[in-house]
């Protein structure tokens, strides 16, 4: 059976940041594919690294970080290292992102309806008329009714979740074959993060566009993702199906991190927690970056940094995964 | 656990902020306003852990603020022991301030990041009066308390992690030997797996102290677990109230059970969302929201933005 | 090497730095002024009048035979006075009006303070400061038991014109932190607002008014050329860079460009390293300057 080649494939991609007069790394080593069509999540928390990863694949980390090595493959380019030209012929109409916060990603001044037009005139040639057509039926698609009258709202009279569609179709204007969502409910109620996980799902069996999308929250990955990767300390932990990662994890953090999650009828008692801090991107990790805080350590796992375990369709990076 | 009802309540408590006013309103004095809190009556008992429930902008950080007194209530009473806490002076006010102390969220402005933590504690501890070597005693058994090194004494703020400042935070509370304790999102910005640190430590609070605990949050699964009491808050009233095995299997508001159904479940919500189309509701806008959306002036707002859960009240002000 | 890599970093980077030994040089040419200056800037030499520069001085001679380099550094100790204490008035009660307008806030008293400090900065520093001068004259005058020369009366005006910048500073900068959880905590405490403001909040709001202090320096240095140079500021015999390219002004025709270059080119240096010290202490204290990873990973 011939493995049709990913969409996208990050190899061996290491993100370093500038630390007074140093670099050092943040990313280090992570290994991604999407597939056309796939919803991929990436999964982790604060200093894993992940939204660096996907800052990376748009080229657009901020001042003070650079890939220090490995390669961005997207349909067949490497991106590390592209021109800017080259990469902004992809932004926005190949690759398309959206962030958490999308008050910050809109302009304030200018009406939704003009920023989507805008961005379309910009990566597709397409008839003044035909581009107000598309901005309704795009704005129908993610759920906003009333286009025809939303179109000349600001941002800053519509809320959090309409806010968070309207980045939607922006970002979906232009057709892009990969989305990178960033966290895009993190900043909603649950009420309208429930909501938008449905636009962003029902969108992307519509269109057909591949999903990377990146949170902190394992359940909301569940739903909508078809793999998941979680992170740790700038690595790839585990990889695998959803259902796989939920039901058989081979990766303590997984593990613990799936025990710490809190569900709705999980009776009282102490909330379980993962003790300790993660590290400091800016000290030297010897052995399993995750040892000091994993209940399964070993003395291997303080002294040497684990091998990688595969199977097919999964992997993951501990001592004890086999 | 002494149950005493009468230990904290608060009556029918209201907040209103008037809108943006023309200059014919300022002087007839019909300004519309919001209720961002609109007649809210609870009952808690001491020693509970009882948590508010509620989505941005329904109204719980304002009664958090009102029960603590950073703000006052337009109309209803805070009645702390049996006293209308509004009508406390001098000694016996900042003996309800000392004793109903407040945890905030982390959002990076709770500390002075200017004043290391042993300031942070040691001013704490002297507004209760308390100088010198005890003082410096009762500073490091607060640490402890929170389960934090004395190490991090002398740093600054910003060179502790978010779960390290939210425990600080924490034991500058207790620093003033409180009864009560009002944690208003306490762990909302921490990771997943450092949240349950937090909240355990102030689930160990009530238990070893008695500390009633008010938490606020908007993760109903947190505060499910860790809580005897629930409110849930919609649009400035509390809409439900039980225990948590009441409001998580029995719910009667609906907007309790869209709340409810709201949260992801992971493998078993795969497949279960309904993925129709056209969103049902736009979520609660809040009355911060709603404030500053008609502070505009625009009339039509209303209807260009699907508004469906605002409450405009105009009154004529006495 | 390392630790003048941290001082360039302290202020602000290397322009920063350069801002800062010119200030330095600035500052120890006025402390050490009796100590370096070649000549007496007072001593009148008919027979040594207009001198080009040479070897005996380096920067000639002016009409009356005085030292042009002797009179350039004492000059400074003048420019230095005028600007630096004008400066610490500015900065000392603008501070205090701008807290004052925090703790008065919501009521009529805010208002009022800051349309009156608007309303004076309405009008040019420079044109105030002419007009002001103008009215209360350049003579040594008798206020009270005290005698204030031309110099004293110069920086007085000139640091309470810097108020309403400091003031408006400070009030915006304390009217953010003033919202801030940490002083909510304190009110919990019990802790009264006038004491929270000013023990809490004020370091809080200092940096803005650092570097506005630092250009307003600068800018105190030109306004005091300016007002010597119509004639309105320090007065002759007391050398000033301003006085100096005012009498300068008539020999610029006739080829004596010493008495003008020199005392010019203080100035402008002066400015130029003011400037670049203002600059690099923003610079340092932008907070999205800062090298720390505070981005979300």
């Amino acid at each position: 059976m011939m493995r049709p080649e990913p969409l996208l494939r990050i190899d061996g991609l290491h993100i370093a940041f500038r630390a007074g007069h140093q670099w050092r790394d943040v990313v280090r080593g992570v290994d991604l594919h999407v597939a056309p069509g796939e919803v991929v999540g990436l999964v982790g928390e604060s200093g894993s690294g992940k939204s660096l990863t996907a800052l990376a694949i748009l080229q657009v980390l901020p001042a003070g970080a650079r890939v220090s090595s490995g390669r961005i493959v997207f349909d067949g380019t490497d991106l590390v290292g592209l021109s800017q030209k080259a990469m902004n012929e992809r932004r926005g109409r190949d690759i398309a992102m959206i962030f958490q916060d999308p008050l910050t990603a809109l302009n304030p001044v200018i009406p939704i309806g003009r920023q989507i037009y805008d961005s379309m005139r910009t990566h597709q040639t397409i008839s003044h008329k035909a581009a107000l057509a598309r901005i309704q039926e795009l704005l129908e698609l993610v759920g906003i009714r009333h286009p025809r009258e939303r179109m000349r709202a600001y941002p800053h009279e519509l809320s959090g979740g309409m806010r968070q569609r309207v980045m939607t179709a922006l970002a979906i204007s232009s057709n892009p074959k990969l989305l990178i969502a960033d966290e895009p409910t993190t900043a909603l109620d649950v009420t309208v993060q429930a909501q938008v996980i449905g636009m962003l799902d029902r969108i992307r069996r519509e269109l057909g566009i591949a999903v990377l999308f990146i949170s902190h929250n394992l359940d909301l990955i569940a739903e909508i993702c078809d793999r998941v990767s979680v992170m740790y300390a700038g690595k790839v932990v585990e990889s695998s199906t959803v259902e796989t990662v939920f039901e058989a994890p081979r990766h303590p953090y997984t593990r613990q991190l799936l025990r710490c999650i809190p569900r709705l009828h999980a009776g009282t008692g102490p909330m379980p927690t993962i003790p300790g801090l993660p590290p400091r991107f800016d000290t030297d990790l010897v052995g399993c970056p995750f040892a000091p805080r994993c209940d399964e350590a070993r003395d291997l796992c303080r002294t040497s940094e684990p091998p990688t375990w595969r199977e097919p369709g999964h992997l993951a990076v501990c001592w004890d995964a086999t | 656990m002494v149950q005493d009802g009468r230990f904290f309540e608060l009556r029918d408590i209201r907040k209103e902020y008037v809108l943006r006013q023309s200059l014919l309103q300022r002087l007839t004095k019909s300004a519309p306003r919001v209720a961002a809190v609109d007649g809210v009556s609870l009952s808690i008992e001491r020693g509970a852990i009882f948590g508010l429930v509620g989505e941005s902008g329904c109204g719980k950080s304002t009664l958090a603020q009102i029960i603590v007194r950073l703000i006052e209530p337009t109309a209803g009473e805070v009645v702390y022991r049996g006293v209308d806490v509004a009508r406390l002076k001098g000694e016996e006010e900042r003996a309800f301030r000392h004793a109903v102390q407040m945890v905030f969220q982390d959002t990076g402005s709770s500390l002075n990041p200017r004043k290391r933590i042993r300031r942070v504690l040691a001013e704490a501890v002297k507004a209760r009066g308390v100088t010198g070597a005890m003082a410096e005693g009762e500073i490091k058994t607060l640490m402890h308390q929170v389960g934090l090194d004395t190490q991090l004494l002398q740093r600054f703020p910003h060179e502790l992690s978010g779960g390290q400042r939210q425990r600080v935070g924490i034991a500058r509370a207790l620093a003033m030997k409180p009864e009560v304790l009002v944690a208003d999102e306490p762990v909302s910005a921490l990771d997943v797996s450092l949240q349950g640190q937090s909240i355990n430590l102030l689930r160990d609070l009530n238990r070893e102290l008695g500390l009633t605990i008010i938490l606020i949050s908007h993760d109903l699964a947190v505060v499910a677990r860790v809580c005897t009491q629930i409110g849930v808050m919609n649009a400035g009233k509390v809409v439900e109230r039980g225990s948590p095995h009441q409001v998580l299997l029995h719910p009667v508001d609906p907007y309790t059970r869209m709340l409810l159904a709201s949260v992801p479940r992971g493998l078993a919500g795969r497949n279960h969302r309904s993925k129709s189309g056209i969103s049902a509701i736009d979520g609660g806008r809040g009355a911060r929201e709603r404030l500053a959306r008609f502070g505009t002036g625009k009339g039509d707002q209303q209807a260009a933005l699907g508004v469906d859960r605002l409450k405009i009240v105009t009154t004529k002000i006495d | 090497m390392n630790r003048l890599r941290r001082i360039v970093h302290t202020f602000g980077g290397p322009a920063g730095f350069a801002g800062a030994c010119i200030v330095g040089l600035l500052v120890f040419a006025s402390i050490f002024a009796p100590l370096i200056a070649p000549h007496d800037p007072l001593a009148v030499s008919i027979l040594d009048k207009l001198m080009e520069p040479n070897a005996t001085h380096w920067m000639g001679t002016d009409q009356s035979g005085r030292d042009v380099l002797s009179r350039v550094i004492w000059g400074s100790r003048t420019s230095l006075t005028v600007a630096g204490f004008a400066v610490v008035i500015g900065v000392t009660l603008g501070v205090t009006i701008g807290m004052f307008a925090t703790y008065v806030r919501g009521g009529w008293l805010e208002q009022a303070v800051m349309r009156v400090l608007e309303a004076v900065s309405s009008i040019p520093l420079l044109i105030w400061a002419i007009a002001l001068v103008g009215i209360f004259g350049v003579r040594d005058a008798q206020w009270g038991p005290f005698t204030a020369s031309s110099e004293t009366k110069l920086l007085v005006l000139l640091g309470l014109l810097y108020i309403p910048t400091l003031a408006r500073l400070t009030y915006i900068s304390a009217l953010i932190e003033v919202r801030c959880n940490y002083v909510a905590a304190r009110r919990l405490q019990g802790v009264g607002e006038l004491r929270i403001l000013f023990s809490d909040v004020l370091p809080n709001c200092l940096s803005p008014v650092i570097v506005q202090a630092t250009l307003l320096l600068a800018i105190g240095i030109i306004v005091e050329a300016a007002v010597s140079f119509v004639g309105l500021g320090v007065q002759p015999p007391t050398p000033s860079w301003g006085n100096m390219l005012s009498s300068g002004r008539n020999y610029l025709l006739s080829g004596e460009w010493w008495l003008s270059v020199f005392p010019g080119a203080a100035i402008s240096l002066t400015v130029v390293g003011f400037n670049l010290l203002g600059d690099g202490l923003r610079d340092r204290f932008d907070p999205r300057h800062s090298t720390s990873m505070s981005y979300a990973t």
